[in-house]
């Protein structure tokens, strides 16, 4: 469908509707309602800006709504605006233009939130005013006359009511009268003066802008050319102009000065304006009180926003989204690794040992296994996150920690990433989107992989439970373990607040920029947007992190396989197990004997598998990197252990069970939750020597060098893959790869040598 | 008089707080106070932005949380701002509400 042309939509098309509006409109409640389960999420071409698209059906017409980030205005300051103004001008060659724009408002500021319908108006396409949150409004004290509104916008306007559903069908009734109109004349609110330099300009820049899209004399539409004149920071100009030679640049800085000279100073003029002609469009409609009302809002915000009272609610409110997330999760969790496993034992009973079935089983079962293991806390998080942000506390915890955040160089936006990536730094990432200051956003994505995730959990616990003595304090309450492991918490913050810190005096110094952030009035959360919010977040994790790390699955599993050469690995140990074998053939079934072989055999086992890891590619790669692990007290197994789980870091327990011949899970004698024995792994790892010597591998220094180097290093394919896709460029996911292993090596070092310093 | 010359010569800015006609810095009103922005100083661009988020010249204000960020109420609710002297909000105080 093609909107260039000032014709009215056939019924047959499907009618593309984008639905914009500033944030904390109700705007993803409203797209929610009018779309329903059918909708998408993706990304718009080359940039890494949320896209959702959603199709409904009413009277027999076809929509196609997407839903555009929240906007306060269209002049453009960063990506999202620039998607915006992109989608609406129909330059994306790969996206159908836009037929009719709805423009959601919230009625309680209401002024505010015409600026942006003032800018879409210009643009000449059919608009639908959609007033939300009227209550709210009420509850300030507000009235707004909804006829005499739409009489002085000469636009359609609804009233609704997004969280509950109402209004809903009578937008989709304006919107079928909409597609039957033709398209109406673009509004100017601008001076004579300004539309005059406007003009002139349009001539000038003809066949010097990057755009396919123009009108009817092929000049460049004039809302564009609007927008370079308005553009003083150049934004626009280089994303969109071909100016060879800078004549442009001159000819708009000449339009600048000369309206500047009679009053009409760029860009000031265009907030003058535009707000002028919003409070002419109120004048009447609106009814604001004398005084500002006490609002259930405000008396929540006399707690929550109050440096103490606030400081303790948000803990304990951190406290239990902590705790849903590492014990509420803990069943489904091991739901999840039992189906895997069985997954796998179906496998090894369907298919004839090979290459091919442990491909199946260790590389993609144990690979994408690994990553589903952590859906359920992640999804818990993910609905606290939608929670919180749905009923209005979140933008709170981002004003609290912004006296914290603002002393690294970030702002109170980076707490949501950071946040999140408690759980997994690949969702943590995604989520620095929310940040509009570019610096402050790449310089959150790389220390975001710096919190201790859940994946670090395992190896974690493995080790502190092996090495670190259960001694407790205060009659139990504390206890040394639960100490060692706050610890490597605190490592993981206490060294991203240091990276952030650097990163903002070097490399990501800029000029700071003023932070903004609007408080919602607080709502009961919708359990629909909540849903969908967790439903989406969860698939676009799944879907990231799951295609990344099947492919480095397959490599990792390859490099642990081949290569495989079973007539040198097995022939040692097959007489042995064939005599085995035949003893137990021999003996009868009920024979207690029969227990010590069958555990032989499973020791030969393991012993074999062993034999495999070390003839490997990884297991080679292991010896030759002995000599730089030596310093840091670890032998060449442990070398090999790290080198196996640089893809993704959870698989370094399953690693060490197959090279320190524990067996891939140490099932001896039942599992703990985390799927280790601890008595068998602990006896295990203490009996370790170094090649050809009586000396224990593993001591306290050994254990805390090796969590030292989990808690700092990059360990995780994924969350580098995250990287490149959210910052356009190899650069950055090189940059934190580099960075997080020098720091995780230099911090093992100094933790073993200090370690044995003081005294092993 | 000597004030209102050296400000009509440019060599003071109205940001430069609380000597022209009452108006004083936003971080200069005390919890409840209510104010009407006179005019937000600084890069053009800021500003541009400052003003689409609806802080510019006559927005009715009132102080709810004094601080860096403090948290200033509108009609429209409550928004959060820390300037980190890179604007300065100029306000003129109208008196306390609460």
């Amino acid at each position: 469908m093609s909107t260039n042309s000032n014709a009215v939509i056939s019924p047959s098309d499907t009618i593309n509707v984008a639905l914009v509006g500033n944030p904390n409109t109700g705007k993803s409640t409203l797209f929610g309602a009018l779309v329903g389960v059918r909708q998408r999420v993706g990304n718009y071409p080359g940039v890494t800006v949320e896209k959702k698209t959603g199709l409904f059906s009413h009277d027999g017409n076809r929509f196609e709504l997407t839903d555009l980030p929240g906007l306060y205005s269209l002049a453009p300051h960063g990506r999202d605006e620039m998607v915006a103004v992109d989608l609406l001008l129909g330059r994306y060659k790969s996206e159908s233009p836009v037929d009719i724009v709805v423009c959601i408002v919230d009625a309680s500021n209401i002024e505010r939130n015409l600026y942006l319908v003032s800018q879409v108006m210009e643009l000449g396409l059919p608009i639908l005013v959609v007033v939300n949150m009227l209550d709210v409004a009420k509850d300030h004290g507000m009235a707004i006359d909804v006829a005499k509104l739409s009489e002085r916008l000469a636009v359609p306007v609804v009233v609704t009511q997004a969280n509950r559903g109402q209004g809903v069908e009578k937008i989709k009734d304006e919107l079928v009268s909409l597609s039957k109109e033709p398209f109406r004349t673009p509004t100017n609110p601008f001076p004579q003066p300004f539309q005059r330099e406007v003009r002139n300009l349009q001539k000038v820049l003809a066949g010097h802008l990057d755009s396919h899209v123009g009108d009817a004399d092929n000049l460049p539409p004039r809302w564009l050319v609007e927008r370079l004149l308005l553009d003083v920071r150049g934004y626009l100009t280089t994303s969109l102009l071909i100016d060879e030679g800078g004549r442009i640049k001159t000819e708009l800085k000449a339009a600048r000065k000369r309206l500047a000279e009679i009053g009409c100073s760029v860009p000031g003029i265009e907030t003058d304006v535009r707000y002028g002609w919003a409070r002419s469009a109120l004048e009447g409609a609106l009814e604001l009180p004398n005084q500002y009302k006490l609002t259930v809002s405000d008396r929540l915000d006399s707690v929550l926003t109050n440096r103490f009272w606030g400081t303790i609610v948000f803990v304990l409110v951190m406290v239990t989204v902590f705790q849903a997330v590492f014990t509420w999760a803990v069943p489904v969790m091991a739901l999840v690794d039992g189906w895997v496993e069985f997954l796998g034992k179906a496998v090894e009973a369907g298919m004839q040992e090979g290459p091919l079935r442990s491909l199946v089983v260790d590389g993609l079962l144990g690979g994408v296994g690994g990553v589903m293991i952590f859906l359920p806390q992640i999804l818990i998080l993910f609905f606290f996150i939608a929670l919180l942000e749905d009923c209005g506390y979140m933008a709170r915890a981002a004003f609290l920690m912004d006296r914290i955040m603002v002393r690294v160089g970030l702002s109170g936006k980076s707490f949501i990433p950071m946040l999140s990536s408690f759980a997994c730094a690949v969702p943590g990432i995604m989520a620095a989107r929310v940040i509009g200051n570019e610096r402050n956003r790449l310089a959150t994505i790389l220390v975001a992989p710096l919190m201790t995730c859940s994946a670090r959990l395992p190896i974690y616990a493995l080790l502190i439970a092996a090495f670190i003595p259960p001694t407790s304090y205060l009659g139990g309450l504390i206890s040394l373990q639960g100490l060692t492991l706050m610890a490597l918490y605190f490592l993981g913050i206490f060294t991203a607040v240091l990276v952030a810190l650097l990163l903002k005096k070097s490399i990501l110094r800029g000029e700071p920029t003023p932070f903004m952030l609007e408080l919602p009035s607080y709502k009961t959360p919708s359990l629909r947007t909540v849903f969908y919010r967790v439903f989406e977040r969860g698939w676009m994790f799944l879907r990231t992190a799951g295609t990344m790390i099947l492919l480095v699955s397959i490599i990792a599993w390859a490099a642990l396989y081949y290569p495989h050469n079973a007539d040198v690995v097995e022939a040692p140990f097959k007489s042995q197990l064939s005599e085995l074998h035949r003893s137990l053939d021999m003996l009868p079934a009920d024979a207690p004997e029969r227990v010590e072989i069958v555990r032989q055999i499973a020791r030969i086992d393991r012993q074999i598998a062993s034999e495999y890891q070390q003839q490997s590619i990884i297991g080679r790669m292991g010896r030759t990197i002995e000599p730089i692990v030596k310093p840091l007290g670890w032998d060449w197994r442990i070398g090999c252990a790290v080198l196996a789980s640089f893809p993704a870091r959870e698989v370094v327990v399953a690693t060490l069970g197959v090279i320190y011949n524990v067996g891939d899970d140490g099932t001896a004698n039942g599992t703990t939750e985390e799927g280790f024995n601890e008595s068998a792994w602990a006896k295990r790892l203490r009996g370790v020597t170094w090649d050809g010597t009586d000396r224990p591998v593993f001591n306290i220094p050994v254990a805390l060098s090796l969590m030292t180097f989990f808690a700092l290093c990059a360990q995780c394919s994924a969350t580098l893959a995250v990287i490149k896709t959210e910052t356009n460029s190899w650069k950055w996911p090189i940059f934190t790869f580099v960075y997080m292993t020098g720091f995780a090596y230099l911090g093992a070092l100094i933790t073993y040598q200090v370690g044995m310093w003081m005294g092993g | 008089m000597i004030l209102s010359l050296i400000t009509s010569f440019g060599c003071i800015s109205p940001g430069m707080g609380g000597l022209v006609d009452g108006v004083i810095p936003l971080e200069s009103l005390a919890v409840g106070q209510s104010a009407s922005v006179s005019e937000v100083v600084g890069p053009a661009h800021h500003v541009q932005r400052m003003e689409e988020f609806g802080i510019r010249g006559g927005t009715k204000i009132e102080m709810y949380r004094v601080g860096n960020p403090c948290i200033i109420r509108t009609f429209g609710g409550k928004v959060c701002l820390r300037a980190d002297g890179i604007l300065d909000i100029m306000v003129k105080p109208l008196g306390t509400t609460s």
